[in-house]
């Protein structure tokens, strides 16, 4: 993997902030356009994903480290189920979307949804950090490089 | 009190996320959280026992919504398996010390937790089937949690057939979606019974019930589809065997196939006859197959296969008698199907953390001898000896088929468990300790506690085959299996 081509290096480190801000497209506007949190996360784990590819494991966990990656990956189901129960708490009915009535919003803007712009952001932290993390253990777990698991789990302290 | 439906699945979820973020120098602290949120919802749970009643998340009706729902039938399953769920925590927090992190443990048992009560609460097939693959991937998960190769390669077998299995029954559950256009219990059942039940050979419907039964036989680990199982329970950590078969077989095998022939496809007297012939192979073959298997736990799975063939046996002769309108031996049968599955949530499990207790006295890995004394209880009720509750779920069983008529099966019943009881008590001695080898004292209290306890709820359990609780327990909870398919006492307990 040293012996790598100039192009794939250099056009990678040049599409990838684009691929992430489209990601971030996806999953801030996925209650009016096609998208969403789950889309949208794949989208922006791919933006790492290509560093993975083209520039090498390092390059990718410098963009989002490994312990960064495991909590962002807890946080957003913990976001995701708190809006949910600040349904419950709010308006007493599990999952209810009582933000539109306090910020209604303008219809097809931006702030329109309620807690579906939450939802849809916590899943998209989700979704992000467990596909890199797949991908991550994807590209270790091959034969003959036992001690590359064992300096991440070392990392992970 | 439906607003604790949501709640019995949020919790155990938000807990294993805030676990996973937990370091491991709070591992301390983390035992007794994974205490405290099992035993939150086992009063929960308790506090549900008894109540019927749906819950629209978010507020959305059913054909758009997210329906959860609870009966007396998921109800007693609830509150035994949340018991169940308590005590293997109890039980883990000494003894998952010899593993890596515990905290992971726990993250993977509050996952499961989830999968289990969302199994058991969910009311429409897709969102179960969701649940169930929830609880399957915890619990591959925790058959090979101790990492060792011969683990490793039971949970790998557990896995690729348990997806096998998920994607045969998502088929199913797709199959059915093409035909009737809902996943919803309530609509989709009505829209099967307008279109002339479940009798008809050779339709879509008829190709969904049998690809959604395989599937979940594979989770119940029916005999066909058992390969899974005694590798499982033979290598897996102990509380791992016991969560497996305590509470994910028994709620993502035996409930959801249940509740899938009898509230969504409705039972014929085909559909019951061929249910009970598929349980009385099982518990035919798994005595059998016990009869020659080699280490106490890989005896003990085979057993409890035998076990989860005659609770399905009796659930299909009681759908059988209730599609045939017999109503009095339905009841008498189902009430003794459910008083063995309830058992069956605490005597397999006592049986492997008992072979765990040994273990850790022991210092070894895996299949160590338990001594006699609490195991046998287990052993007992498995068998079918008169004071444990096994004795009389499986008379119930006989006596329900002998009294309508089915001689046969009464007679095939019988001899099956006649058989269980002569090898199960010639096969105690060669497998157990006697007493008094090693000292008791050094089997630490919090691993010898949660045993006991358990070994108290099965003699407890036995007390519900008493006519008057019997009533009271037993009979709702199978009002509320065969309800769903008889429409003039289904209009009534559904809402």
């Amino acid at each position: 993997m040293k012996n790598r081509s100039l192009i794939t290096v250099t056009v990678s480190r040049w599409v990838s902030p684009f691929i992430f801000i489209y990601g971030l497209h996806l999953i801030l506007y996925g209650h009016i356009t096609p998208g969403g949190g789950f889309p949208g996360g794949v989208v922006l784990a791919s933006s790492f994903i290509l560093a993975l590819l083209a520039r090498g494991r390092e390059a990718a966990l410098q963009r989002l480290p490994y312990p960064l990656a495991k909590r962002l990956d807890a946080t957003g189901a913990i976001i995701f189920l708190l809006t949910a129960l600040a349904g419950l708490a709010v308006s007493g009915i599990f999952f209810e979307n009582f933000l539109l009535e306090i910020i209604p919003g303008t219809p097809m803007r931006l702030i329109s949804s309620g807690t579906v712009l939450v939802n849809n952001a916590a899943i998209g932290i989700k979704v992000c950090a467990s596909v890199f993390l797949i991908m991550l253990f994807l590209s270790v777990l091959r034969v003959g490089e036992d001690e590359q698991i064992r300096t991440i789990e070392k990392e992970e302290g | 009190m439906s607003g604790l439906l949501p709640l019995m699945i949020a919790l155990p979820l938000g807990a294993g996320f805030i676990l996973a973020l937990t370091p491991g120098k709070l591992t301390k602290a983390a035992d007794v959280f994974a205490l405290l949120v099992p035993a939150g919802l086992l009063v929960m749970a308790a506090s549900l026992y008894g109540f019927s009643g749906s819950y629209y998340v978010g507020g959305w009706a059913p054909p758009v919504g997210i329906t959860l729902s609870i009966d007396r039938f998921s109800g007693i399953l609830l509150t035994g398996v949340s018991l169940l769920i308590f005590l293997t925590a109890l039980y883990s927090a000494r003894f998952m010390t010899r593993y890596t992190s515990r905290i992971k443990y726990y993250v993977i048992l509050m996952m499961m937790t989830a999968g289990v009560n969302g199994t058991l609460l969910a009311g429409d097939i897709f969102n179960r089937f969701v649940y169930v693959e929830l609880a399957a991937i915890s619990s591959y998960i925790l058959a090979g949690f101790g990492c060792s190769g011969r683990e490793l390669a039971a949970a790998l077998k557990f896995a690729v057939l348990g997806a096998a299995a998920s994607a045969v029954t998502l088929l199913g559950i797709a199959v059915l979606y093409a035909s009737y256009g809902t996943v919803d219990i309530t609509s989709l059942s009505a829209a099967i019974q307008a279109g002339g039940g479940s009798g008809v050979f050779f339709s879509p419907l008829f190709l969904a019930g049998v690809l959604m039964s395989a599937g979940f036989a594979l989770k119940s680990a029916l005999i066909p589809f058992h390969i899974w199982q005694p590798d499982a329970m033979e290598y897996s950590p102990a509380p791992s065997a016991a969560l497996i078969s305590g509470a994910v077989v028994t709620t993502t095998g035996i409930y959801a196939m249940v509740r899938t022939l009898f509230s969504v496809f409705g039972v014929t007297p085909q559909t019951g006859a061929a249910v009970a012939a598929l349980g009385l192979i099982s518990a035919a073959a798994g005595d059998l197959a016990a009869s020659s298997a080699g280490s106490y736990r890989r005896t003990a799975a085979y057993y409890s296969i035998s076990q989860t063939g005659f609770i399905i046996f009796g659930f299909g002769i009681g759908g059988r008698l209730g599609a045939e309108g017999n109503l009095a031996a339905a009841s008498l049968v189902l009430s003794g199907g459910i008083l063995h599955l309830i058992s069956s949530i605490f005597f397999t499990p006592l049986i492997f953390l008992k072979a765990g207790s040994a273990e850790e006295l022991r210092g070894t890995e895996s299949s160590a001898a338990p001594s006699k004394g609490i195991s046998t209880i287990g052993l007992f009720s498995m068998a079918g000896v008169p004071p444990f509750p096994g004795f009389f779920s499986k008379a119930m069983i006989i006596a329900g088929c002998y009294f309508s008529g089915y001689y046969l099966a009464a007679a095939a019943a019988g001899a099956v468990s006649v058989r269980t009881l002569v090898s199960l008590l010639r096969k105690r001695a060669a497998l157990l300790r006697p007493e008094g080898k090693e000292p008791a004292a050094a089997i630490p209290l919090l691993v010898k506690l949660p045993v006991a306890l358990m070994a108290l709820v099965i003699i407890g359990l036995s007390l519900l085959a008493a006519p008057r609780l019997r009533g009271r327990v037993l009979d709702p909870a199978g009002e509320g299996v065969i309800e769903a398919f008889l429409p003039e006492t289904g209009e009534g307990a559904a809402q």
